[in-house]
């Protein structure tokens, strides 16, 4: 069905009020998405351009002589994209999976049992997450010097399990409770342990709350650039958001087209997977299912 | 919490067994929160009294007592006073502009008159998709004097094109665009799900009685979303409060430190000052701020709900 006849269906039965006001939304709409798409517009525009061409002063959204000159460059082997999106997906990557791998347990014991200590340790989970992430950066660059893991992958991903592991075990906690507990009872009572009622019953149901935790760590651990902006000396070490800040510092000139077409390479990944995981965003965001 | 006690359930055996379960469970979170998280907290507070820098790190540094809180509210003083000023403006006006877009967002998106959803839904949520650093360099690169695409837009239109990273207010808006962009798809996601719980039916009934549409989102809409709204609120008040990245890397918090925020002014202290011990001092202060806040928001928050 074309857009047309799909609006001439939607709108033959209304009244004329209703029509302006439908035919208004949509058009509205459409004006503010092209307000808030243009900073992507303009960054896929600026990556197809030449560096000389980009110093125009009127606005001009498609380049009038586009090039791959800066993906060129970019995805060249040489190129300082490579190691940087490496150490960005390694850090990211474990970041994501030492923290469902610690989290998960926690989130299900306390979804699932009563224990001594529950509650102070859910007010502790909360009163973490509102701690400034730098006031406990200076004790972590402390340690990171004496176990000389400064400037070292390893050093910060141990850093962002501990700054998301708060907030994985809240969502993931407040994800379980909204599966009954009837299921995995009822492996228990058929005598599975309760490890495997975990692992085999529950986490196959909870996949929206898992893909929605595991989705925000890896963004923040992907995003984050203060600490490794201090953790992180060697150029061979940085990750992503560094080598772009270092590509838009640059006194002389900054090459805009370069720093677009690296900006652009780091996001498709991220948006890809973001667009996927859409729809359980609704399902899967703990705030949803603090509803009381 | 509220678990109903049913007799038969494997999850309420028996105290001693339950408890041994649970704390097997947690063990993994509770040894990296317990190292990773309550000793740096601790730690950190405690260097706070201490005249920690990076030339001393290594031995020599020492216990100087409060003297750095003192430091702060005399030397630093003015500082302190005029970067709290500027982080509650900042605070205030841009949780503003974030719930009022994600609101007006969110009650657009809702609407029944919208053709193709899922597109729109996709686009207009892309903000939150991009990598947040690489969003703000690409503001950064907009709003640049000569090339950037704001002034390019302005020009198209015969506006002059400012130099808005260099200059005290401009900078400041330019904070606000950029943070409201990136923000407002959260609070537009929350609101979009607690509006699609509303029951249709309470509306068809309104609209039986002849209420106005801007009446039925004040007295239907906007009671029956208040406590998602309000602590999505909080944590976003929390968040953008501590917005480190947007002030940092627009512009350093400047023009001439013009704009610095409480991080910002941690930040610079612990990377070109390298004075560990001060900035742990500043920051733990800062920490007691945002524990009053969010104690406030509790309160508040929950008045709220009781009056409804």
């Amino acid at each position: 069905m074309t857009y047309w006849t799909k609006f001439r269906t939607k709108f033959r039965n209304l009244g004329k009020r209703r029509l302006v006001f439908g035919i208004g939304k949509n058009v509205l709409a459409i004006i503010l998405e092209l307000a808030i798409i243009f900073p992507i517009v303009w960054i896929v525009s600026a990556s197809l351009r030449s560096y000389g061409s980009l110093l125009t002063t009127t606005l001009e959204i498609i380049p009038p002589n586009p090039t791959l000159e800066a993906y060129n460059w970019a995805l060249a082997l040489d190129s300082p994209f490579w190691s940087a999106l490496i150490n960005s997906l390694v850090v990211s990557l474990s970041t994501t999976g030492l923290c469902l791998l610690v989290a998960s347990p926690a989130a299900y014991a306390m979804s699932r049992f009563r224990f001594l200590g529950k509650r102070p340790i859910l007010y502790v989970l909360i009163f973490v997450q509102f701690v400034p992430g730098l006031l406990m950066f200076i004790a972590f660059f402390y340690l990171l010097l004496t176990l000389r893991l400064f400037d070292n992958l390893f050093g910060l991903i141990l850093v962002y399990v501990s700054l998301v592991l708060p907030f994985s075990i809240w969502n993931m906690k407040a994800f379980f409770d909204t599966l009954p507990k009837d299921i995995d009872e009822a492996a228990l009572i058929d005598g599975a342990s309760y490890l495997r009622a975990m692992y085999h019953v529950v986490m196959p149901l909870a996949v929206p709350g898992l893909a929605v935790t595991a989705f925000f760590s890896f963004l923040s651990a992907w995003n984050e650039f203060a600490i490794a902006n201090i953790v992180l000396n060697s150029e061979s070490n940085y990750t992503l958001p560094l080598r772009l800040y270092a590509l838009t510092q640059r006194d002389v000139s900054t090459n805009w087209p370069h720093f677009a077409a690296l900006s652009v390479l780091s996001a498709i990944p991220l948006v890809i997977v973001f667009l996927i995981i859409q729809r359980y965003l609704r399902a899967g965001l703990a705030i949803g299912a603090v509803k009381g | 919490m509220s678990e109903k006690p049913k007799p038969s359930s494997p999850f309420l055996k028996d105290i001693w067994r339950r408890n041994v379960i649970a704390y097997f469970f947690m063990i993994p979170s509770l040894v990296m929160l317990i190292f990773f998280n309550a000793y740096p907290i601790v730690f950190s507070i405690g260097i706070g009294f201490t005249n920690l820098t990076l030339f001393n790190i290594r031995g020599g540094y020492q216990f100087i007592g409060i003297d750095n809180y003192q430091k702060l509210l005399s030397v630093y003083g003015s500082q302190i006073q005029y970067v709290l000023y500027k982080t509650v403006l900042w605070t205030v006006i841009n949780v503003g502009l974030q719930v009022a877009v994600g609101l007006a967002f969110a009650l657009l998106y809702n609407s029944k008159d919208l053709l193709g959803k899922k597109v729109h839904m996709a686009i207009v949520i892309l903000p939150w998709a991009m990598p947040g650093f690489t969003s703000i360099l690409i503001w950064y690169g907009m709003f640049q004097t000569g090339f950037g695409s704001i002034n390019q837009v302005l020009r198209t239109f015969g506006l002059p094109g400012p130099n808005w990273l260099n200059n005290e207010w401009l900078a400041f808006t330019a904070y606000n665009i950029t943070n409201t962009w990136l923000a407002y798809p959260f609070m537009m996601t929350v609101i979009l799900g607690a509006l699609q719980g509303i029951s249709p039916e309470l509306y068809e009934a309104a609209t039986v009685d002849g209420a106005r549409s801007w009446h039925k989102v004040r007295h239907i809409t906007l009671p029956l979303i208040r406590r998602p709204l309000l602590l999505a609120t909080l944590l976003t008040t929390n968040t953008t409060f501590q917005q480190l990245n947007v002030p940092y890397l627009l512009n350093q918090g400047g023009p001439a430190r013009l704009n610095e925020t409480v991080m910002v002014w941690g930040y610079r202290t612990i990377l070109t000052g390298r004075f560990y011990g001060l900035a742990s001092a500043f920051l733990g202060l800062v920490l007691i701020m945002v524990l009053v806040i969010g104690f406030f928001g509790l309160r508040v928050s929950r008045i709220a709900e009781e009056a409804s």
